[in-house]
């Protein structure tokens, strides 16, 4: 149980905050230290309380140690300030927050008490440092321009001086002035500053010259420099209670000097920023102001096509060399042109900037020819004339030759299987000549149109027509039939004429056999199958014919069924007869069934 | 009846003159590559450039002259009649090859607009037959198909009344096909118009003036679409979708 309790104790992380003197003296230095004990858990997050009734000197400055009691490790982490306190009277200083494993602990505040002055004496320097000193106007920092209205871009210079009748003996610059809508460039001035005698409402200083700056604004209005602001410390004379011989012999610098701190601030300088005339700008002004000029120089007069060539364009003068921009180089097309190269040199001793400014651009011609390479233009805003003054270079000539190759230009943009492309070689041309036409030919040929669309369309129609009407005509297979008859036994009989004079007599009779007996199946509408002399007999006493022409036919069939079977014993002249009598009988037929 | 007797009599004339008329030209076709063989690129350049002038033109013939201006350094010149040759044959593959190196020794690398693969696609379809072959084929179908309901109509046996109706279908479909793709195809053809750049450099300029502000430039070679032409001054478009106005001459048109 105790165990686990002093383990738990061990645990805890603490945040202690502690001084190393109280009560501390006005413009007395002292150490705030803030320190967080935890064991192996990181400690982060460390939140300071609010400072702003002191001075920070320095810090936080961070240290970290580790211990091992008893085998457990305890770490501690400190954050310490070098404060100094700024005027007398009782402070808090709040909890500070830190954060151990997800834990935010605080520590505990404190209450400085701050006296006008200690009666503590450092050792080395038997002085009263730290006392407050009324200087009156025995010390001021004064910041100076030299004009106050400005136009937008044109050169101050402001002065921080330091007026002394005291002896100083160091200072250091708490805060630099900020100089917002302004561009600045800190001017050069001498390691030491040297003192120089000035006389200032009757009264004699010393000044020096702390720092030098050349501002140009960049925007129009009422701009304002931020003060300086610096401690400086002087020597000064304590007023002794004895006039003992020895401590106004020790009263001496040499044997250790009572300094005091003097806090000093410069005021703040308003400047009246004109905006630049507005008519009529110059098309090339980018906003340079000063005093300026341009000189522009080539390379070379005669290349090669994709010989690159340099054209330097140099501009010089006072002014804000800084933010100068490159003259527009409007080249002709069939140049190359890259961005150019800014070279800058800036002399920042003296009272104003001044410098040089190359633009160097390289140029690729990439066709051969006489070619010009345009004036460039530069124009700037001339303070002391009040107007803008345009300056313009030379045209150049450049006499571009055909250089060599063309390909390797194109190689930058090309894939690997492009270039792999590019070592071959094209393929050969075209042995066979192929079909040539007639250029301009139109493509639709009517002739050829009618010839393969309309004409084969016209026929199919056509057929389509003719087969309709034989379609319906077969519809009446008995009418056809009818009709076909006559034909079929024409052609039978004159087949059966030329057997008849080629005496065959076999193929005679059966010719004529045949013929007879499909005309009468067609005719009578009577089946194939069943024709026989009987059926032929019966069907023909329906019809309304002769009965001349009956006999005839029945004569006819029979004496044809006998010459089939005996064809050998009948003459030449019976068979013509016969063939006279089939011929009779089927014109008298179709004269009688035709109705 | 006459017309038919025209008509007849028009081909007959027709392919007797151009039998005449192929037999010279292939002669100096043949003088040309002859040349061209012996390295000699601009008097072959001129031979085959007599035949153009003829007023005859083929694929073949618009290869070589192609072929020969590459030789003789005329990059611009190569692209013009490569790509006139692409009108006759489109499918060539040393076509494709000779085009593709001509245009990566060209100044411009123009990124074409991505185009979606069903429009590659359709392209590709477009374009395996010429118009000229394409309008043949469609009065080979329609023919067929004629035939096809022909037989049908006048089949006796039932196999082969299923087999002609079956193949009039099949050449009726694709005659309509046929018909859609040249429709397309030649649609497009005389609504597209293609050019090259035969200057070095051409300034494409916002408005059909010379005083009009530089857009932008474009070196010999590069294929541009025409899209209008107003007081001998061509409108183009690029094939990454710039637009400008370019002089006439500066170009030519496929």
């Amino acid at each position: 149980m105790l165990i686990a309790v002093s383990v738990l104790l061990a645990q805890d992380p603490t945040l202690t905050a502690g001084v190393d003197k109280n009560p501390v003296a006005v413009d007395e230095q002292f150490t705030l230290e803030f320190t967080v004990t935890t064991t192996g858990a990181s400690a982060r997050n460390f939140k300071t309380p609010d400072l702003s009734k002191f001075l920070v000197l320095s810090g936080p400055n961070q240290s970290t140690s580790m211990q091992i009691i008893n085998g457990s490790v305890s770490s501690s982490q400190s954050f310490s300030y070098v404060l100094q306190a700024r005027e007398a009277g009782k402070y808090t200083i709040g909890s500070a927050t830190i954060e151990v494993s997800g834990n935010q602990i605080k520590s505990n505040p404190l209450e400085i008490t701050v006296t006008k002055s200690s009666g503590k004496k450092q050792a080395q320097a038997q002085s009263p440092q730290g006392q407050a000193v009324d200087v009156g106007d025995n010390l001021f920092l004064r910041a100076t321009v030299d004009r106050s209205r400005v136009y937008q871009g044109e050169q101050i210079t402001v002065t921080y001086k330091i007026y002394t009748r005291a002896r100083i003996v160091n200072y250091s610059i708490n805060k630099l002035p900020t100089m917002t809508g302004f561009w600045g460039e800190e001017l050069q001035l001498p390691q030491q500053v040297n003192l120089t005698n000035e006389v200032l409402n009757g009264k004699q200083y010393q000044v020096g010259v702390l720092k030098k700056m050349a501002l140009f604004p960049t925007q129009s209005g009422t701009l304002e420099i931020n003060p300086m602001e610096l401690t400086c410390q002087i020597q000064i004379q304590t007023k002794r209670r004895s006039n003992d011989i020895f401590d106004q012999f020790f009263n001496d610098p040499f044997f250790g000097a009572q300094t005091a701190n003097v806090p000093l601030k410069s005021t703040p300088v308003k400047i009246t920023v004109l905006p630049l005339p507005q008519n009529p700008v110059p098309e090339s002004f980018q906003g340079a102001v000063g005093k300026f000029t341009l000189s522009a120089s080539l390379n070379k007069r005669r290349a090669k096509t994709n010989e690159p060539i340099s054209l330097k364009a140099t501009i010089q003068g006072a002014g804000n060399v800084k933010i100068l921009e490159a003259p527009k180089l409007k080249l002709p097309t069939d140049f190359e042109q890259y961005d150019p190269k800014v070279k800058e040199d800036i002399e920042r001793t003296g009272t104003s900037i001044t410098g040089t400014k190359t633009f160097e651009w390289l140029i690729v011609p990439r066709y051969p020819g006489e070619k010009k390479i345009p004036a460039l233009e530069f124009s700037f805003f001339d303070v002391g004339q009040r107007r803008y003054v345009t300056l313009r270079t030379n045209e150049f000539n450049v006499l571009v030759e055909k250089g060599s190759a063309e390909a390797p230009q194109n190689a930058a943009g090309l894939s690997k299987e492009d270039v792999r492309l590019l070592n071959q070689d094209i393929r050969f041309i075209k042995t066979d000549a192929g079909s040539f036409r007639e250029k301009n030919k139109e493509l639709f040929d009517p002739t050829a149109a009618v010839m393969m669309t309309v004409i084969p369309f016209v026929a199919f129609i056509a057929l389509l027509f003719h087969r309709q009407k034989a379609l319906s005509e077969m519809s009446d297979v008995v009418m056809f039939r009818s009709r076909k008859a006559l034909k079929i036994a024409a052609r039978k009989l004159a087949n059966a004429k030329m057997l008849l004079h080629a005496n065959k007599s076999e193929e005679f009779y059966a010719e004529v056999s045949t013929a007879m007996w499909q005309y009468v199946s067609d005719k009578l509408a009577i089946d194939r199958a069943e024709l026989s002399i009987e059926n032929v007999t019966q069907k023909l006493q329906e019809k309304n014919i002769s009965a001349d022409l009956k006999q005839k036919i029945i004569n006819l069939l029979e004496s044809c069924e006998f010459a089939r079977f005996a064809p050998g014993s009948s003459s030449q002249e019976e068979k013509n007869k016969m063939y006279e009598m089939a011929s009779s009988i089927i014109v008298a037929a179709e004269r009688e069934l035709v109705k | 009846m006459r017309t038919i007797w025209k008509a007849l009599f028009t081909i007959v004339a027709a392919v007797t003159t151009i039998a005449a008329q192929t037999e010279e030209l292939s002669s100096v076709f043949e003088d040309a590559n002859r040349l061209y063989l012996e390295q000699k690129y601009d008097a072959a350049v001129n031979r085959y450039e007599s035949i153009v002038k003829n007023g005859y033109e083929s694929g073949e013939l618009y290869f070589n002259l192609g072929n020969a201006y590459y030789k003789s350094g005329k990059l611009q010149h190569a692209v013009l009649n490569y790509e006139r040759a692409r009108k006759f044959i489109p499918n060539d593959e040393d076509l494709a090859f000779n085009l593709q190196l001509v245009n990566i020794q060209l100044t411009d690398k123009i990124e074409a607009i991505p185009e979606l693969f069903i429009y590659r696609w359709a392209e590709s379809l477009l374009t395996v037959f010429t118009l000229d072959t394409m309008l043949w084929l469609m009065y080979t179908f329609f023919l067929l198909t004629l035939g096809s309901f022909t037989y049908y109509l006048f089949a006796e046996t039932y196999e082969q009344r299923r087999y002609s109706l079956m193949s009039g279908m099949t050449c009726s479909v694709l005659l309509i096909f046929g018909i859609a793709n040249f429709v397309v195809q030649s649609y497009r053809e005389s609504n597209t118009e293609f050019a090259v750049v035969m200057t070095d450099i051409a300034n494409i300029k916002s408005a059909p003036d010379s005083k009009g502000n530089d857009l932008f430039v474009i070196h010999r070679g590069l294929k541009v679409q025409v899209l209008d032409n107003v007081n001998k001054w061509y409108k183009i478009r690029l094939a990454d979708g710039k637009v400008g106005w370019i002089p006439e001459k500066e170009i030519e048109a496929i």
